[in-house]
């Protein structure tokens, strides 16, 4: 199996299967463009984040495998696990799979977001997104 | 007020420096606080607002988010609104259903088809039951690249606009426009000469209206779900197939209810014992709610309600309200 590096903004490498790389059209087109010498440098996704997003492509490459015994239930509750995060690292996790042009994930996580802003009034949109922070600082 | 801004600006601006001094990396950064301290927000709509401009990943969120949601998001801050107002992407497919359509003016709905600047393609008007002739025909003649008109239930909407509407629209066909799909169910003036006027320059699975086949009338016609009824041609039965004046179904499944058990929800509409069985119900009269009666959360199955009826509540003239307990 052939392996890509993959380096993230702070310097940490991860090594991944070519195959689960491939998920990310934008590593896709560097490796086009670049071949598979060197290691693939991500500087706009921190090392948390692009773990994170391994661990969702991977998950759901398992899943979509001939064989596997994953019901669509077993594959929600991952999906809903993966999103129960702060809203800051559900924000990063959009900008990084917007980046990485991850489809799948960039929708899952809009539509994290969407569903927390729906129905809200502006003041608690407002007053989500900023004790969000507070929290966070 | 002013002093406590402040406060909370200098707050922020001690937190993000530390953000920066430790963020390892551009990419925290930048993004590692949610509201950032450029000022933006100092001048915005929202009244008492942190001095504050949203975090960059909400900016991908907003094509996500459904119209109440948007407008919204768009008074929360000056960066918002202009990112909501000026995307024409986010306005190409404008869909007014049943969390708005009854607040839906004219004026309104020209202002909110205006931010598509010209290049709006699907237009769904759900029961709008303010919007006039007019306003409609003013929309499509300044969109012509409208493909979808789904106007179900827009009782004032005339289908002598439709046809004129779907007339200047056609002319763009030899562009590649035209119109793919129109919906003129309740509309006033549903007549057998008009709709035939329609078939005419329209695919006739355009339409949701077609002659009924057992009383004629220009009407909107089902299909049974019954397993039994769509295997009409190997059983040698009648085909199940007509207007809900001539074949009564349920409401959640849209299978013939003419000799089953069946069951009334509040809004008086019908239910199989199935999904009479399944659907949550009011805490007092124990009927269902239904699809129509609804937006999302009595399809919860363990949503707990009173009906309208039960409430007696007409809240401000806007219709029906529903409580959750």
């Amino acid at each position: 199996m052939v392996k890509v590096t993959l380096k993230s903004a702070e310097g940490d490498v991860f090594e991944v299967d070519e195959e689960l790389a491939l998920e990310s059209l934008m590593v896709k087109n560097m490796i086009e463009d670049v071949g598979l010498d060197s290691a693939i440098s991500l500087p706009n996704v921190s090392s948390t984040i692009l773990a994170k997003v391994i661990e969702y492509i991977k998950f759901h490459m398992d899943a979509q495998k001939d064989g596997s015994k994953k019901t669509s239930e077993e594959i929600k509750a991952f999906d809903d696990d993966f999103v129960n995060v702060g809203i800051p690292t559900l924000f990063e996790m959009v900008l990084a799979s917007n980046y990485l042009n991850v489809k799948s994930l960039l929708s899952l996580t809009c539509n994290t977001v969407a569903n927390m802003i729906k129905t809200k009034p502006p003041a608690e949109v407002k007053e989500m997104f900023t004790s969000a922070k507070q929290a966070k600082a | 007020m002013l002093e406590e801004d402040a406060d909370k600006a200098g707050f922020f601006d001690k937190k993000i420096g530390e953000a920066e001094a430790t963020g390892p990396s551009y990419f925290t950064q930048g993004t590692s606080s949610l509201w950032s301290t450029d000022g933006f927000g100092k001048e915005g709509p929202f009244e008492g607002s942190v001095p504050t401009s949203p975090h960059e990943g909400l900016f991908y969120v907003l094509p996500y988010l459904l119209l109440k949601d948007l407008l919204s998001v768009e008074q929360v801050c000056r960066s918002l609104k202009d990112a909501v107002s000026c995307d024409v992407l986010l306005w190409q497919h404008l869909k007014i259903d049943h969390s708005l359509n009854t607040k839906l003016t004219d004026e309104a709905l020209l202002k909110l088809a205006a931010r598509s600047q010209g290049r709006l393609q699907s237009l769904m008007l759900v029961e709008c039951l303010r919007i006039s002739d007019e306003a409609i025909e003013q929309v499509v003649a300044s969109n012509p690249m409208l493909s979808r008109i789904l106007l179900p239930g827009c009782i004032r909407i005339s289908v002598d606009a439709v046809v004129r509407m779907v007339e200047f629209l056609e002319r763009g066909r030899s562009q590649g426009l035209g119109v793919k799909q129109i919906k003129i169910r309740g509309l006033s003036g549903v007549t057998k000469d008009n709709l035939e006027r329609l078939q005419m320059l329209l695919d006739e699975r355009a339409i949701d209206v077609e002659a009924c086949p057992r009383c004629k009338q220009p009407r909107a016609v089902f299909d049974c779900t019954r397993d039994k009824c769509r295997d009409w041609k190997a059983l040698k039965i009648p085909q199940c197939r007509g207007c809900i004046f001539c074949i009564s179904r349920c409401e959640d499944c849209g299978m013939c209810i003419d000799d089953t058990d069946y069951e009334e929800t509040f809004c008086l509409r019908l239910l199989c014992s199935d999904c009479w069985l399944r659907l949550p119900k009011c805490l007092e009269c124990n009927r269902p709610g239904c699809e129509s009666s609804s937006d999302y959360f009595i399809r919860r199955p363990d949503a707990i309600f009173v009906c309208p009826d039960c409430q007696g509540a007409y809240k401000n003239g806007a219709g029906l309200e529903f409580y959750v307990i």
